[in-house]
């Protein structure tokens, strides 16, 4: 049976059907329409981590790159002016506050959230 | 490198100064002059921040240092060379817009309910959604403040408009955002003069910010101030914009292209958005969804609906003023809009031609300098969904056109409303003609495979990134993503390509805030208050994660170094210094030209 011929009832149902389709298709879609960018996870760690990195003043010669590695686990890779190893780790990253693990070479130098870290950025010294 | 012979830098002054209608001495003595920054404020000199004290939850803003460039190398692999800033010249300096996202908030062709349904779908009503033409007013302001470089003084080329110009593919948001970026002015009021009529105002809808009372819901118990008046006040005053003063270029957005950037709408839908009933409830959106895409073929059935909706018998419909022009447009539309355009400040068509329209390909090239050449993509989706991919004949077509670029000895720049990061789309149509679509590993492996390929810009994502993207051989190219005008923090940019004269080449990027001042002042309700005002609501949507939107240190003030595609001392200090002719004498003439207009 086709859409227009049916009957208003079985029409208005199709159409809410459709729309609760679109709905819970945006909700695992992307934020710039309506929903969250998945990926969006990927781009706040990586700030957050780089963040960290110029806090501490370490110097970068080329920023940590993040990959997802399964829907709950992300690493980042980059490395320092002087050659060392650059590694963050988070786990539970689809969680609503991602939690980093940054190490230097051997040297473990950060491990927290990263909301913390883009809220403190993005605030004015008292 | 040679430079211009005194008779030839008379003869390209005349000739630059004959093009704009200026007198050539005057022009002269301005070229002879050593370029210098401008004095003007930037986020080199100030950046804007959330305050450290909270009411409630809520900060206001405050002014903080400015952030000098960072200097990168994850594309040179080395040390940044010394003395590299010694012999560097200017090759161009452009602007970047995008995700501007005007919104007629009074349309009911929008779907805010959706707000109820999810803190996640916020972007659907946000609290600052009546100000948006105000925003881009104060965005081309500060392009306009920028028209010399902070860097080097050179004069700016262009502005690229990486799309989403419109949020709820309004004919009437389109028309607001062209209009802005053209310098014209614009009363963004959809409906009865002296009023304003939406969700922000009316109670059953629970789940937006009322300005008028914040206690209705959550904001009111997180700090959101009360502004009495201000939704009439943003959406029934003349916004005035001084214009862009450059040339733009535009690309789609999904925005531009789907309904609320996500889902394709049947022609029925028109009714919807041009009609005089608007729902502020999840099941009044629905009914009215469910009516209309039915396309009612029963007078009986239309006079019950019709009757049912006046008596509001579906609660949450309420009758708003119809407007036409709402009416939403199309993918054609979008280009006709761009070429209807005026001349000033151009181009026409703003990368669209004729042919675009007559053909239907919705992307283009263009040589903005003897040495640059700009590619404009259209990696919207049609069918459905947010984010973008590369169709294959869009995707050849390219190729082909770097390939072409590479033998010419021209650099290039791609830009497109989608990322490396929002590249994933699958969507085909179910129906009719199909491609292959191109994803982001595959398109930027291409890319890479073209050394004059320096930059691709774009947006989307409405967060501040920088991603460089190596290859193997040494090389690569960067990738540089602007946040929105309509999220927090309200930032685009400034780009300039320059010639470090030693085999490397940097690309210096700066943030730009728009136009209003950090700290809103209580009441104003001026054009730079709202804007202010809206930039500090953005800043406190908690739903859309504000603080995260800046990107880090390294999203934003940068210098991004990389080596040199081909010889660079190839493109003549000759012709670098008639560019610049070119560009200093079209602000100068654009200054005397407003000049006049204040007098009258």
């Amino acid at each position: 049976m086709s859409f227009l011929a049916a009957s208003p009832r079985r029409r208005l149902l199709v159409a809410l059907g459709a729309a609760s389709t679109f709905v819970s298709a945006a909700g695992c879609s992307q934020y710039e329409g309506l929903g969250t960018v998945p990926n969006m996870d990927l781009i706040y760690v990586t700030a957050a981590a780089t963040d960290v990195l110029t806090e501490q003043s370490i110097p970068i010669q080329q920023a940590p790159r993040c990959t997802a590695n399964s829907a709950t686990l992300y690493t980042c890779k980059g490395t320092t002016s002087d050659g060392r190893a650059i590694l963050v780790r988070v786990s539970e990253a689809n969680s609503k506050d991602p939690q980093m693990t940054i190490t230097v070479g051997n040297e473990q130098i950060f491990t927290g959230s990263a909301s913390t870290v883009l809220n403190q950025a993005a605030q004015a010294t008292p | 490198m040679s430079g211009l012979s005194r008779r030839a830098f008379l003869a390209a002054t005349t000739a630059a100064a004959g093009a704009f209608v200026l007198s050539p001495e005057f022009l002269a003595a301005a070229l002879a002059a050593p370029t210098q920054p401008p004095d003007t404020l930037s986020t080199l000199t100030q950046t804007i921040k959330l305050s450290s004290k909270a009411q409630a939850q809520y900060r206001i803003l405050v002014p903080a240092p400015g952030e000098p460039y960072l200097t990168r190398t994850d594309l040179l692999r080395a040390a940044p060379p010394a003395g590299r800033a010694v012999n560097r010249r200017s090759l161009c300096y452009l602007g970047h817009l995008s995700d501007i996202h005007i919104i007629d908030a009074q349309s009911p062709g929008r779907l805010e309910p959706f707000v109820a349904l999810s803190e996640e779908f916020i972007g659907a009503s946000r609290p600052q959604e009546t100000m948006t033409v105000q925003v881009l007013a104060q965005m081309v302001a500060s392009v306009d403040r920028a028209k010399y470089s902070p860097l080097t003084g050179e004069p700016m080329s262009m502005v690229l408009n990486t799309g989403d110009s419109a949020d709820s593919q309004s004919n009437l948001e389109l028309n607001w955002c062209v209009d802005m970026l053209d310098g014209k002015s614009v009363t963004p009021n959809s409906g009865r003069t002296g009023e304003y009529q939406g969700v922000q105002a009316w109670a059953d809808a629970d789940y937006v910010f009322h300005p008028d009372n914040p206690d209705l819901n959550e904001f009111g118990a997180r700090g959101f101030p009360t502004l009495p008046g201000v939704l009439t006040a943003a959406v029934d005053q003349v916004v005035e914009s001084v214009g862009l003063p450059v040339p733009w270029y535009a690309v789609y957005g999904n925005h531009d292209t789907l309904f609320l950037g996500t889902m394709a709408v049947e022609p029925q839908f028109q009714t919807w958005a041009i009609g005089d009933r608007k729902a502020a409830l999840w099941p009044a959106s629905m009914r009215m969804m469910a009516s209309w895409w039915g396309t009612n073929p029963s007078m009986f059935t239309q006079l019950v609906n019709s009757i049912r909706a006046r008596a509001q018998v579906v609660p949450g419909i309420h009758t708003v003023t119809a407007n036409p022009e709402r009416k939403l447009f199309d993918q054609l539309g979008f280009m006709q809009a761009h070429v209807e355009s005026p001349a000033t400040p151009g181009p026409i068509g703003h990368g669209f031609s004729q042919q675009n329209i007559t053909t239907g390909q919705t992307w283009w090239q263009a040589d903005v300098s003897p040495w640059l050449r700009v590619f404009g993509l259209d990696t919207c989706n049609q069918v459905g969904g947010a984010d973008g991919a590369v169709p294959q004949d869009q995707y050849d077509w390219l190729e082909a056109a770097l390939a072409q670029t590479t033998a010419e000895n021209k650099l290039a720049v791609v830009c497109s409303h989608h990322n490396s990061y929002s590249l994933e789309n699958p969507a085909e149509p179910a129906i009719g003609p199909s491609q292959r679509l191109i994803h982001a590993d595959e398109f930027v492996e291409m890319l890479g495979r073209y050394p004059h390929l320096v930059a691709w810009v774009n947006g989307h994502t409405h967060v501040n990134t920088i991603t460089p993207h190596p290859t193997a051989d040494g090389g690569g190219f960067w990738e540089i993503t602007t946040a929105s005008c309509v999220d927090f923090p309200q930032q685009q940019q400034t780009i300039e390509i320059m010639d470090n004269g030693d085999g490397t080449m940097s690309l210096f990027t700066t943030c730009l805030d728009h136009d209003s001042p950090a700290e809103w002042q209580s009441g104003d309700y001026s054009q730079v208050g709202l804007g202010s005002l809206s930039r500090q609501l953005a800043a406190n949507v908690w739903q859309s994660q504000p603080a995260a939107r800046i990107g880090s240190l390294l999203d934003r003030n940068c210098e991004l170094l990389m080596r040199t595609p081909f010889d660079l001392a190839k493109i003549t200090t000759s012709a670098v210094q008639k560019e610049r002719a070119k560009n200093t004498a079209r602000l100068m003439a654009r200054k005397t030209s407003a000049d006049v207009g204040d007098q009258q």
